[in-house]
């Protein structure tokens, strides 16, 4: 295991929030002019965030508990630790995508964790649905993240470097697709975001520094998976390119939440299990057919 | 799995007006509904009374926001069978188009706000763009946007001018190009078919026991539509059909009310292709404005009228051109007695699109608040008919 920093991956570690908060803007800009609107400007994430940490608590019942408080910090903390591992390999050890995967379904835990802290029904309804999903979900991540490493045949992410992957495991890249929608809470699979059924989600007792760190924590999330995207099914071939592709795919992602709506929970957790079933489907696959 | 109670509303996203509905939930299913009422309460028909016809006129526009031409257009049509008034063609014609033009605008703003329900929200800002369009029709012709005035007692307040005529065809041209858009969106797109496809469903049996009236009775395979049954001012005169669907779920009641857009539209153009050459009297000479008009012996009437959500009811006892008591029955009363038996029993995410299927309308609907013992009651038909009668 090594600690392996450049001038390059220090300034990207201290730019990242801001980073992916003008990613969460151009989401937002984006799916405003495909809704025929004008839209935020792309650094209103960082004015909301910067006025929020500006505000004081509301006074709920949930306060008593202590994981009200402590979830969304940590919350944030996980979803920076992601990006020690891309598009900089800032650590490095044998069989760093089990860890990859760990952390993953940590933040999804602590996000379930923060709902159920806040004693609200709704955000109880909202982390009991991300529970069902997660079921399906974080299974899918892990059977696609074990495809593309037994494909490439290396035992560590810094030792990845494949171009264009996706046209090598078309399903599982498909998959991939699914689950970042799922992911990240956009529609078709927004189930657990909905406004309409579960108001503001988990976010409903939070304000003030918590709700900041909640929503700073969603727009990592969203940056890290267009990382990770590009990552492993487009090539990481140059860095002034992927950070160019960063928007690019985030693009995508509005584009598919501004053209769909949402399904319901048990249909979401129905068509969740089809992809898990494609996902083995692609795993058996490349052990006998290969292109 | 352990129950608990939800409260959704007064203030909530799934509606865009107070309203409370307590749901109790077993796991993600729901149980049992309750809904409770009595937040915008404007005890209405109590201040219509000892009031003058031309007053009442104004206010009766008051009880709704969306269709409140529709119920002007009830008092005058109250007014006018009582009177014996003769109403030029041209002011009959002029009154269809604007209550067409707000049958469109009801219709897609619902149509947007229902796509929002289901997280559709690039529809519901298509369907706000579309709504814009009606509305510089109605200023342009009434020149209001919501609340329009155009009526008065055997007349209408503005004429019909024909440099207008290209201004309004061409704003329901671009309605009508997009029709078939959203109509495809709402048939063929799947995500938006398995939400809406056999949720809420009402038989053709329920919609008949509980009276259901507008897109509600209609999208059950029910020909309900009083612009048919008993045709007012210029129905008569032009030719449509009567949209009906028999799959009696939520996508019924959208499809059905999407098809009645393409239908009014094609109303307005053939009343603005038929518009008469005449000119529109000031005022018609009825009591408030000429004293000595003789005072007909019956004096209660009525007005009947299809709102966009369904047939609207007005019932009256004039005096000397006073309005002595009033009843109103809007589409929404008459259709809301369905929605807690509706919600019994479907998935948390179905809730939302039951009610907005029903497209209530909760400031026309409250009517009767029973003050008793300093205890508030708000009830509907059925439950003051159990209680006090």
């Amino acid at each position: 295991m090594g600690l392996e920093l450049s001038i390059a991956s220090i300034v990207f570690l201290l730019l990242l929030v801001p980073f992916a908060l003008v990613m969460e803007g151009i989401r937002r800009k984006t799916v405003a002019r495909m809704q025929n609107r004008i839209g935020p400007p792309v650094w209103q994430p960082i004015y909301d965030v910067l006025k929020l940490f500006q505000k004081g608590k509301t006074d709920t019942l949930a306060k008593e508990n202590p994981f009200f408080w402590i979830v969304p910090i940590l919350t944030f903390l996980s979803g920076l630790a992601f990006f020690l591992f891309i598009p900089f390999n800032i650590i490095s050890f044998q069989h760093d995508f089990i860890f990859l995967i760990y952390l993953l379904v940590l933040e999804s835990a602590l996000f379930v964790l923060a709902g159920f802290a806040s004693n609200n029904p709704y955000s109880t309804i909202a982390s009991m649905r991300e529970l069902i999903l997660m079921v399906c979900y974080e299974m899918i991540f892990a059977i696609v993240i074990l495809t593309v490493f037994i494909f490439e045949g290396v035992l560590s992410v810094a030792q990845f470097d494949s171009l264009f992957l996706f046209w090598k495991l078309p399903v599982a890249f498909i998959c991939f697709m699914v689950l970042v929608a799922v992911e990240i809470r956009i529609t078709p699979y927004d189930t657990v975001d909905a406004p309409t059924e579960v108001l503001e989600s988990i976010r409903n007792e939070y304000s003030g520094k918590g709700l900041a760190f909640l929503k700073m924590a969603d727009a990592l999330k969203m940056t890290f998976f267009a990382a990770m995207l590009l990552y492993f099914f487009i090539g990481n071939f140059n860095m002034v390119a992927f950070f160019v592709l960063i928007p690019v795919a985030v693009m995508v992602f509005s584009f598919i939440q501004a053209t769909t709506c949402r399904y319901r929970v048990d249909q979401t957790f129905k068509r969740l299990a089809f992809y898990l079933i494609l996902a083995l489907v692609e795993i058996v696959r490349i052990k006998f057919i290969v292109w | 799995m352990h129950e608990c109670t939800l409260p959704i509303g007064p203030q909530s996203p799934t509606m865009k007006e107070p309203m409370c509905i307590r749901v109790s939930l077993e796991g993600n299913y729901v149980n049992d509904a309750r809904i409770r009422m009595g937040y915008i309460h404007k005890g209405i028909e109590h201040l219509f009374e000892n009031k003058s016809i031309i007053k009442v006129l104004y206010m009766s526009e008051h009880i709704c926001g969306i269709c409140s031409y529709a119920h002007s257009a009830c008092f005058t049509q109250a007014v006018e069978k009582l009177y014996n008034v003769h109403t030029p063609k041209k002011a009959r014609y002029i009154r269809t188009i604007v209550a067409e033009l707000e049958r469109i605008h009801s219709h897609i703003l619902w149509f947007g706000f229902a796509m929002h329900e289901i997280g559709y929200d690039t529809l519901f800002q298509y369907g706000m763009r579309e709504r814009e369009y009606i509305l510089e029709c109605f200023e342009r012709l009434t020149g209001n946007r919501v609340i329009h005035s155009i009526n008065k007692i055997g007349t209408v307040r503005y004429d019909f001018k024909k440099k207008d005529v290209p201004f309004v065809l061409e704003r329901l041209a671009k309605v009508e190009k997009m029709l078939p858009f959203y109509l495809k969106m709402v048939e063929k797109n799947k995500v938006v078919v398995a939400r809406l496809s056999n949720v809420g469903r009402i038989s053709r049996n329920m919609a008949r026991k509980f009276c259901a009236v507008g897109p509600l009775a209609r999208g059950s395979g029910i020909k309900a539509d009083i612009r048919k049954d008993r045709p007012y001012e210029a129905y008569s005169e032009v030719d449509f059909d009567l949209i009906t669907d028999n799959r009696c779920d939520s996508l019924a009641r959208t499809v059905v009310r999407l098809k009645e857009v393409g239908q009014s539209i094609k109303i307005i153009k053939q009343l603005i292709k038929r518009m008469p050459e005449e000119k529109i009297p000031p005022f018609s000479k009825i009591p408030p404005y000429l004293g000595k008009f003789p005072e007909p012996k019956d004096k209660f009437s009525y007005g009947q009228v299809e709102a966009p959500r369904g047939e609207n009811f007005h019932f009256y006892k004039l005096e000397k051109g006073v309005v002595k008591k009033a009843r109103i029955r809007t589409p929404t009363f008459q259709i809301i007695q369905l929605l807690d038996k509706l919600l019994i029993g479907v998935e948390i995410g179905d809730i939302p699109v039951i009610i907005s299927s029903f497209d209530p309308c909760f400031s026309c609907m409250e009517r009767m608040i029973v003050v008793k013992d300093g205890k508030k009651e708000v009830l509907n038909e059925d439950g003051f008919r159990a209680k006090y009668c």
